[in-house]
């Protein structure tokens, strides 16, 4: 296997699972990035912990490389119009979905909700046959 | 405003996992879904470690009654799935693949 890393994966999964129960249990919210991401964007009420914790996770990326973590993301690609097409996608089918990797994939999973589980197959799904088409018959 | 702290905090944790993950990148992620390529299986890692610390933490969390710092949780109520589920799923997964 190419590139295969389980332990740090299963540590960071940790992290992340810890910081969503964690966000839970301090201000009563689903850590679903998509969802508290867009709240910000619609005129919302409760927007302060939102900012705060979108700075949080742009703070990690900052702070993270000084202590050997890997960077923040690298382009995949060069293709800025495919970059738009992929971003108009994610927002609207998360937004519709009402949710992504992190509500659905994370927490939907952990709290057994069916409907997240049903997302997550789906969009899993929908992901590896793209990849499938992209990468290998064009 | 300890809610800000706590919500900050919350956000860098997560942050911190998905860089130590690798989630961060995209050339990693792409290796979990090029299933018929050169296959790397450590995003089903990632999750099992997201959803076994998740999942324990919920259930202690659900033993409360209210949050630290917010009045009420915020619990999504949804149970269905229903057609917007599906096709919203189907296209963020189009635009996580490209």
């Amino acid at each position: 296997m190419h590139n295969f890393t389980p332990l740090s994966g299963l540590l960071g999964g940790a992290l992340i699972g810890l910081a969503s129960a964690l966000l839970m249990l301090s201000a009563g919210r689903l850590a679903g990035v998509s969802g508290i991401l867009g709240g910000l964007l619609t005129a919302s009420r409760d927007r302060a912990w939102r900012l705060a914790f979108i700075a949080g996770l742009i703070a990690a990326a900052l702070i993270g490389p000084l202590f050997g973590t890997p960077g923040a993301a690298r382009l995949a690609s060069p293709d800025l119009a495919l970059y738009a097409a992929a971003g108009l996608l994610v927002g609207f089918g998360s937004r519709m979905g009402n949710g992504c990797t992190s509500g659905h994939g994370v927490c939907g999973f952990a709290r057994f909700s069916a409907r997240s589980i049903t997302a997550t197959l789906v969009f899993m799904g929908a992901a590896i046959v793209t990849v499938a088409l992209v990468r290998h018959r064009f | 405003m300890p809610l800000i702290f706590a919500s900050f905090g919350c956000g860098l944790i997560f942050g911190l996992g998905l860089l130590i993950s690798g989630m961060s990148e995209p050339e990693k992620v792409l290796g979990f879904l090029d299933l018929f390529g050169a296959w790397d299986a450590t995003l089903a890692f990632v999750m099992a470690g997201a959803v076994l610390v998740g999942s324990a933490g919920f259930a202690l969390v659900r033993r409360r009654h209210a949050p630290l710092l917010a009045p009420a949780f915020a619990w999504p109520s949804r149970r269905d799935i229903d057609a917007p589920l599906l096709i919203g799923s189907v296209l963020f997964g189009i635009g996580w693949g490209l």
